[in-house]
């Protein structure tokens, strides 16, 4: 029998809780990608230690394909792990957990196709790889090197798994919506109707004219809040992430023109390079309280 | 002769990166090995994406001692009432010897002979391997990538991934050496899952390494790899799609350790689907190759995996392309509820150039541009295709209207596809979507045509348009872009060139030398700024684009073979120098005159007109020849030559015969020239003292340089300077 979608991510969580990963928590805000978690984006930074597992549900508008689509979705999960500093044997850990989900790398042909991430928007970048499971892409591998627009030392390798894709691949299924998420229950049956409203919502519905205002009140509360000598990183962040929400839905409307998208997106990338700064200043003035782990060469 | 083996074993090195990485590794050992004395052999190189790998073969076991000389300060600056000073004895020590052991000698030193401090040490020659553990860092140090990282805390080395493995023997042992904290040894690995286990190697032998690798499923020479998954498609694909497939086997080739090739199949309802489509989601996405048989698709692919073949690795391969599928059927269904020409609006939200607006904005321009294009290759003409105003209106309908109508429906639609769901997913496939969709829509086959050509050539050796719409619309468009790119500084420096301007004068000059447009490019051009808004227009634009696509001709004449002496004399020449199909004409012809014993004698000469006219008589017309004052038999008979010549040579250069203008030229002036240059009396002394025996010989050598120069070539250019 192959593993319902709640089998993969209990095995997933088994398996790096068993790595040392701490298991997280989705955070409490719509975001595009598990990357843009604070477990990830913030705990990247700086010289502290770092070790997280965590599913998280992540949202784009425009992806959204009223259900009728069999790979595309608005609203999908992504199940992330990170770990700072990267081991020399991070390939090794991530293939010991396809193994875990009873994917024996020895009877498949699992290679590591060169893909370099980005986040422009969020000022990220990284080497690494997609990884493709006879031919499907299962996995984005990434050694980080620049987050909020740091260079980032020590380097944190992030895997992030597809969980619908992966599903599919280990129950064979061929639309999103068959995959078996626990006996007797659909993806469909959670998430189709979610993906139709959903998709109604991000490309007909969502105000225009509220995101609009939202989007400039929350760069402006990002901003307040930054400002004195122990400025709130975390509820900075939090307007951030919803700023990027905004934005990413009225892309979805249709509301934003090519020219007037550079303009947001450099804007939300002032904005998260000031919080990652703000963030790394923070934690140096608590006296990185995880510890040191860079011994500078 | 000791040997090296050495292998950097990597997490996984991208397929683009890998064959200059070896070639870089080996380049690099063998200079840096010659550089420290060990006098290398043969080299050879392996690479898959989990190692780089050399062998060094008849390296000297360790460098010879050598005695080292050192010239140290004056004698006079050495000693000072008989001993030593500071200076002597730090040089001494810097030798490491005492004052005593240094000798004082005559040095010459640039022009200067003085008395110096001479100091020998003995430089003991070092042992290959130790020579070699400093080294190896150096060149793993010294490959650079397209791109790198960082990996080690703490650490700013970079590689272009994870270096995890140095395997480095001399003669079966260890050299010791690190880099980045990973030190050396004598274990490599093999296949990544089918032998996970280190593999000890006790031997630097290149042949035993090679066999070692091939029993744990690893083929590490590209070439075998690569001819492997050649047969193994061959099987499959017929001769002419493995051939167009080169890049793709070469990118396969340094995907995989172990190639096999198996074919598979998609579900054939897919094939409604446009099979520029199907194709680009096999080859891009998946790196699958399609399967035609007669030209037609076939509902299979064949792909290569890294490892002995397996169905459920078939199934699962069919499954991801059949999801892709299956994806671009939803949007080419989504784009055929809007229509192409519904689609326009929507381009008002493309932009092209942050000054010039939208795509939408720039319809207009090209639509002007292409109806100027079609009257300038003789398409239209100029009172067919203006708007049509008064009385014109009530002309018959006739093929000329139909050609202007189509080009401007054909401009209207031409970057509608942009806004389409399957360009936005499959970018490469934008122009031939554009075609496509419009036969789907009904519109003319022509603009259809037109449509897919816009954008051709995509690159350097791409395919032309071949249609007049395809071609006007291809020309105007890239007139646009080159125009409105250096009116906005956008134009190509050194390494950048966003609008790719390059590419698109380089396919203007194809276009219209290949097609044999009868056809100037500074019209054009002249066109193509007269139609940018005000504000953006200045006189010194169409100069700059001028003098640039001058440039790229030059060095297109030059690429082609040519001599570049003869390029440069065609480049400036010619009724409409910008006519590249006559540039050609003319440049063909003069490489047939060259081949004429007496060309180049003539060439010489008639340089020599033109520096002595150009220095002495810039201002002498040409045509002021008193013939009551030709008084010396050379110029007399100079004189009569050119004006025998002149209306046949005229005629033919008219007619575009230029081969036969030129020979016409030669026969007639080519005796008569080099007499009138004999020095005195039998040769002419140009610079007479009375002015107009010298304007009359100033104007005849002009003439001489003209009669070429004007239409045809200029001789005077064709001699090294």
């Amino acid at each position: 029998m192959a593993l319902t979608f709640q089998e993969i991510i209990l095995k997933l969580h088994a398996y790096w809780s068993a790595q040392g990963c701490l298991v997280v928590f989705p955070y409490d805000t719509e975001k595009g990608a598990g990357t843009l978690n604070p477990h990830t984006f913030l705990r990247a930074l700086g010289p502290e230690p770092w070790r997280a597992a965590y599913v998280e549900p992540s949202r784009r508008p425009n992806d959204g394909r009223y259900g009728d689509n069999p790979f595309r979705l608005q609203h999908y999960y992504q199940y992330q792990c990170v770990i700072k500093p990267a081991p020399a044997n991070a390939q090794a850990l991530y293939e010991g957990s396809l193994q875990a989900l009873g994917i024996d790398t020895r009877q498949h042909d699992l290679r590591y196709v060169e893909d370099d991430w980005e986040q422009a928007t969020f000022g990220c970048a990284g080497l690494g790889w997609e990884v493709w499971l006879d031919g499907m892409e299962v996995s984005q591998f990434t050694y980080f090197q620049q987050v909020g627009g740091i260079e980032v030392d020590p380097v944190a390798f992030e895997i992030t798994y597809g969980l619908e894709r992966l599903t599919m691949f280990a129950q064979k299924v061929d639309s999103v919506f068959d995959i078996t998420w626990a006996p007797g229950v659909t993806y469909g049956q959670v998430h189709h109707e979610t993906e139709r409203q959903g998709s109604r919502y991000c490309f007909e519905e969502a105000n225009v004219d509220m995101f609009q205002q939202r989007f400039e009140e929350d760069a402006q509360e990002v901003e307040r809040l930054l400002e004195g000598d122990d400025p709130l990183v975390y509820g900075a962040y939090d307007h951030l992430l919803k700023c990027s929400h905004s934005f990413n839905l009225l892309q979805a409307r249709g509301a934003i023109s090519v020219a007037q998208r550079q303009v947001y997106i450099a804007q939300i990338r002032g904005l998260a390079q000031r919080v990652a700064q703000a963030y790394v200043d923070h934690r140096e003035r608590l006296g990185h309280p995880l510890g040191l782990e860079v011994t500078h060469a | 002769m000791p040997d090296l083996l050495l292998e950097l074993g990597s997490e996984e090195i991208p397929a683009g990166f890998l064959a200059k990485a070896l070639k870089d590794l080996r380049d690099l050992a063998r200079k840096r090995l010659s550089e420290a004395g060990l006098s290398p052999g043969e080299v050879k190189g392996a690479a898959t994406p989990r190692r780089l790998a050399i062998w060094v073969g008849g390296l000297a076991a360790r460098t010879e001692d050598v005695k080292e000389e050192k010239v140290g300060p004056r004698a006079a600056a050495a000693f000072k009432d008989g001993k030593p000073t500071v200076a002597a004895e730090r040089f001494a020590a810097s030798l490491g010897l005492t004052v005593e052991q240094l000798e004082t000698r005559e040095v010459k030193k640039g022009k200067q002979t003085a008395e110096y401090l001479v100091g020998t040490r003995e430089v003991a020659g070092r042992s290959a391997s130790e020579i070699l553990a400093e080294e190896i860092p150096a060149w793993i140090e010294g490959l650079s990538f397209k791109k790198s990282m960082r990996w080690v805390a703490g650490s700013r080395l970079r590689f272009t991934r994870p270096l995890r493995r140095i395997t480095a023997l001399l003669d079966g042992a260890p050299i010791a050496t690190s880099f980045n904290g990973i030190a050396s040894g004598t274990q490599i690995e093999g296949h990544r899952f089918l032998h996970p286990e280190p593999l000890p190697l006790t031997s630097s032998d290149w042949g035993a390494y090679l066999a070692l690798l091939r029993e744990h499923h690893v083929i590490a020479d590209p070439a075998e790899r690569r001819a492997l998954i050649v047969k193994g498609l061959a099987e499959h694909l017929e001769p002419a799609q493995l051939e167009a497939r080169g890049k793709l086997i070469d990118e396969v080739t340094n995907l995989v350790e172990w190639p096999q090739v198996d074919v598979g199949e998609f579900p054939p309802r897919f094939l409604e689907l446009p099979d520029v489509v199907i194709v680009d989601a096999m080859v891009d996405h998946q790196r699958y190759f399609p399967i035609r048989k007669d030209g037609e698709l076939l509902p299979r692919f064949a792909f290569v995996a890294n490892r002995p073949l397996d169905p459920v690795i078939r199934e699962g391969n069919q499954r991801v392309l059949g999801a892709r599928l299956e994806d671009a059927l939803f949007f080419f269904r989504l784009d055929q509820k809007r229509p192409l020409n519904e689609r326009v609006d929507d381009l008002d939200e493309v932009v092209f150039m942050q000054e010039l607006g939208s795509y939408k904005a720039r319809i207009e321009r090209i639509d002007a541009l292409a109806l100027a294009v079609a009257e300038g290759i003789g398409l239209l003409n100029s009172a067919d295709s203006g708007p049509t105003t008064g009385r014109e209106k009530t002309r018959a309908f006739g093929p000329q209207d139909k050609l202007g109508m189509r080009i401007r429906q054909a401009a209207r639609l031409a970057r509608t596809d942009l806004t389409t769901e399957v360009v936005q997913e499959f970018p490469g496939l934008q122009g031939q979507i554009g075609a496509i969709y419009a036969r789907l829509q009904d519109e003319p086959e022509e603009v259809a045509v037109a449509i897919g050509e816009a954008y051709l050539p995509r690159g350097e050796g791409d395919v032309l348009p071949q249609s007049p719409i395809g071609t006007c619309l291809s020309l105007a468009d890239k007139l646009d872009t080159v125009v409105c790119a250096f009116a906005t500084g956008r134009g190509p420096t050194g390494s950048k060139d966003p609008f790719m301007v390059r590419r698109n004068v380089l396919g203007i000059l194809r276009i219209l030398g290949e097609r044999e447009l009868d056809c100037g490019y500074a019209g054009l051009v002249r066109n193509a700024v007269a139609g940018l808004p005000e504000e953006l227009r200045s006189d010194t634009l169409a100069p700059e684009v001028l003098d640039y696509m001058r440039g790229r001709l030059e060095v297109l004449g030059k690429d082609a073979g040519f001599d570049i002496q003869h390029v440069r004399a065609a480049l400036p020449t010619g009724r409409d120098p910008s006519n590249v199909h006559d540039f050609w004409i003319r440049l063909r012809a003069l490489k047939e005159l060259a081949q004429d014993a007496r060309f180049a004698t003539l060439c010489t000469l008639v340089e020599r007109c033109r520096n002595i006219t150009e220095k002495n008589g810039p201002t002498v017309d040409p045509e002021d020849v008193d013939t009551s004052r030709l008084e010396h038999p050379a110029e007399r008979a100079l004189h009569e030559a050119i004006e025998a010549c002149r209306p046949n040579v005229s005629a033919l250069i008219e007619n575009r015969d230029y081969a036969e203008a030129g020979a016409a030229y030669v026969g007639a002036l080519g005796e008569v020239v080099h007499t009138f240059f004999e020095p005195a009396p039998t040769g002419v002394f140009v610079m007479d003292e009375d002015p107009r025996l010298r304007t009359n010989r100033l104007a005849l050598l002009k003439q001489v340089h003209g009669l070429l120069a004007r239409g045809f070539v200029d001789l005077a250019e064709v001699p090294r300077s």
